[in-house]
């Protein structure tokens, strides 16, 4: 069986999601039973058997593509950590489910109790290149960047957890940025398999934008930190090499999640910045009590806990640093993060 | 004290002009403030600018929130400075044209935590639509210059466009305290002095263009920092285009900015018009400013019948058709004659002159469609008579 790109969409062909989008489209490959066991990464065609939680999945441009029983999708196995949604790992067999719309392929452990259960899928083949060689992400990984740092500075973005507003601050600041004339670079470092993010982040200005799918993963949870702290240096790194002056990096999940925590304590010395995504005042003290005794700059506090201004009040009673909603980033005030002088 | 400062001199298609070393009569008043003759500006932001020693600050690339301390505190010096150079050189400039005006007050780095990038003339108001005002705003009017809010290039590096360090927005802002201490647009010498009104008309803002490029000497005044905006879009504000009444939008929710480029570019046209004749410049400016004391002094009555007047095109212009003749200047007919090309003539309110001009506009497609459906079909019967012509000698060859 010999898949091509175009042929998603047609009701025998297969739908490619958001995790296939650096396989070539000119490459020639196929689907073969799998030989190897089931690892991250590894790109699969899977038989949607029953629509539940995903209806649609998002394609390799970024568009909800709707989702038939019976319609093939070509996704990568994951892992998946979210806490509003699933927990989810690479299948031991091939009932299985769709962990998320951009294709990460996996088997749920545990639902949020205020979510549906996932839609199921059943994996029917391996992706083989012409030489029957199983394909994966990693195949397609860039090449490891020549080691650069932007010219004005690092901003990291954390949250309290899934839903803290994070990607929304991270367009905050990038808009802010590109509007002032600055040539700015957004990634998300870790997370699970999607476009939307990139696109917002594309939508607000940023002139060149990656994930850790560009170095090879379809989702980060489950891969050793190291790996994870080596694919955040070479995002920053390319980003960087590819002329953007600023750089602003998106850490998925909160700060309690263990790989977001490792991650976020290999930074000191090359974040200028951190800024901390919380829904409330808590969480934003919690924040600063985590970041501080690592010796990170935390300059300032948004994300979901600006709607209220309540909430706004407490954080600054508590917090001796600014609180900013991401409209007020984009406004502006995301220079303050870039100034040599600390904001005051 | 006669000091030397540097400031941008403006040239234009070079960004703010060039650095030049410039003679300044003025005294120093406190750490950020200074005084010169007929203006005083002062810095909004801590730190101190002025200690002792030399006043020749470098502009150094607008400082800026990426620019080290000392740096920054330079450049904002060099705002100051700068903005007191064209100040006092553009006062003088209407004194001498006939239209004193009382002392100004400039603040620069107003509203810096809202990231304003911006420029404002502001008279005392009970309230404001937007940036409120934490201090009593001085009767006889402000600028208030922001902190800035962007970078642009210049000479291929990065420059924080500092309003204060941009003669055009300075000089634009210069002529609104002009209208007001003339025409007076909106009547404010009627109202309480601590409750004028800050609205304003295309008129105004138009007139405050103009002004700003007599001072600057260039059309294309915001041509550094819109100069990613294309010149035929009226974001860009650029005078030498070719605005008619048309354009014209009208109506208080549209952006008085945008409406005034139809009158300022008007302007710029009948000026150029006079130096094409060989005229000076000043004695067409002169006229503007003599027009614009004139209609300060006429119909002082705060109805809204007078107010509606004072914001027709027409009303300034026949203000300076009779500055003209009055003083004898024989040029009032070319003035109308440029005026006119751009929809403006005397006694017609900005509603009918935008009707005109639309009409005149459309009926000007209509016979240039139709002209060309013609020459089309003119073209096509040609083309038809040499293809018969070309067949007719072909046969006649072929019976050869």
């Amino acid at each position: 069986m010999r898949l091509a790109h175009s042929d998603g969409g047609t009701p025998y062909g297969a739908k490619w999601t958001a995790v296939t989008r650096l396989v070539p489209s000119s490459l020639e490959c196929s689907l073969s039973p799998p030989t190897l066991p089931p690892r991250p990464g590894q790109l699969v065609a899977a038989r949607v058997e029953q629509i539940v939680a995903h209806d649609h999945v998002e394609d390799r441009v970024g568009r909800r593509a709707r989702i038939f029983p019976g319609d093939l999708v070509v996704g990568a196995y994951g892992n998946r950590y979210a806490t509003d949604v699933y927990e989810g790992y690479v299948p031991k067999r091939p009932q299985t489910h769709l962990l998320t719309a951009g294709g990460l392929i996996g088997t749920v452990a545990s639902v949020n109790g205020s979510q549906k259960l996932p839609t199921e899928l059943e994996v029917v083949a391996a992706l083989v290149d012409e030489t029957g060689r199983q394909l994966s992400t990693e195949d397609f990984a860039l090449p490891e960047p020549v080691p650069c740092d932007p010219s004005l500075g690092t901003i990291v973005v954390v949250g309290s957890g899934m839903n803290a507003g994070k990607t929304t601050t991270v367009a905050g600041i990038i808009r802010g940025l590109a509007r002032a004339g600055i040539k700015v670079g957004g990634a998300k470092v870790t997370g699970s398999g999607s476009g939307k993010d990139l696109w917002s982040y594309v939508d607000s200005g940023a002139a060149s934008v990656l994930d850790f799918l560009d170095y090879g993963m379809p989702s980060t949870f489950g891969y050793p930190v190291e790996r994870l702290i080596e694919t955040t240096h070479r995002i920053r790194h390319e980003l960087a090499g590819r002329g953007c002056e600023a750089v602003v990096l998106e850490i998925a999940d909160g700060l309690l999640q263990l790989e977001t925590r490792a991650l976020v304590k290999e930074l000191v010395g090359v974040v200028d910045a951190v800024v901390v995504a919380t829904v409330d005042a808590l969480g934003a003290r919690a924040a600063a009590d985590m970041l501080e005794p690592m010796g990170l700059p935390l300059r300032l506090v948004s994300g979901l806990l600006t709607r209220a201004p309540l909430a706004v009040r407490e954080a600054r009673e508590v917090l001796g640093v600014p609180v900013v909603s991401p409209d007020e980033l984009a406004a502006g005030a995301a220079l303050d993060l870039l100034a040599a002088v600390p904001v005051s | 004290m006669i000091r030397t400062v540097q400031a941008w001199i403006p040239q234009p298609g070079s960004g703010p002009g060039r650095l030049e070393d410039v003679d300044l009569d003025v005294e120093i008043v406190d750490d950020r403030t200074v005084a010169a003759e007929g203006v005083t500006v002062a810095e909004q932001r801590p730190g101190p600018l002025f200690r002792s020693g030399s006043l020749r600050f470098d502009p150094c690339a607008g400082g800026g929130p990426l620019a080290p301390q000392e740096e920054g505190l330079q450049a904002r010096a060099f705002g100051v400075l700068n903005a007191t150079v064209h100040l006092q050189r553009g006062l003088r400039t209407f004194r001498r044209l006939g239209a004193p005006l009382p002392h100004l007050l400039v603040k620069v780095g107003m509203h810096a935590p809202d990231h304003w990038g911006g420029g404002h003339y502001r008279l005392p108001a009970p309230s404001y639509t937007v940036l409120e005002e934490a201090e009593p705003v001085a009767e006889a009017g402000e600028i208030h210059l922001g902190a800035g809010s962007e970078f642009l290039r210049l000479a291929g590096q990065r420059y924080f466009h500092a309003p204060a360090h941009d003669p055009a927005i300075i000089c634009h802002e210069l002529g609104h305290h002009l209208c007001r201490h003339t025409a007076d647009f909106r009547l404010n010498q009627l109202r309480d002095p601590a409750a004028q009104t800050n609205h304003r008309s295309p008129i105004e803002e138009g007139t405050a263009d103009f002004v700003a490029a007599i001072l600057c000497d260039s059309a294309d005044i915001y041509g550094w920092h819109r100069g990613h905006v294309p010149p035929y879009e009226k974001l860009r504000r650029c005078l030498d285009t070719p605005w008619t009444m048309a354009d014209y939008l009208g109506g208080s929710e549209k952006d008085p900015h945008a409406d005034g480029v139809v009158w300022a570019s008007a302007l710029w046209a009948a000026r150029s018009t006079l130096q094409g004749q060989g005229r000076r410049a000043e004695e067409f400016d002169a006229a503007v400013v003599e027009a614009l004391v004139a209609i300060g002094r006429r119909d002082l009555d705060l109805s809204e019948t007078v107010l509606r007047r004072r914001r027709y095109f027409s009303y300034s212009l026949e203000a300076i058709l009779e500055s003209a003749a009055e003083r004898g200047r024989p040029f009032a007919e070319a003035v109308a004659q440029a005026f006119a090309t751009r929809g403006i003539v005397a006694g017609v309110s900005n509603r009918r002159l935008r009707r005109r001009a639309r009409r005149l506009r459309r009926e000007t497609a209509e016979a240039t469609e139709a002209t060309e459906a013609t020459e089309a079909t003119e073209a096509g019967r040609a083309v038809e008579a040499g293809r018969a012509g070309r067949a007719a000698g072909t046969a006649w060859a072929g019976t050869t």
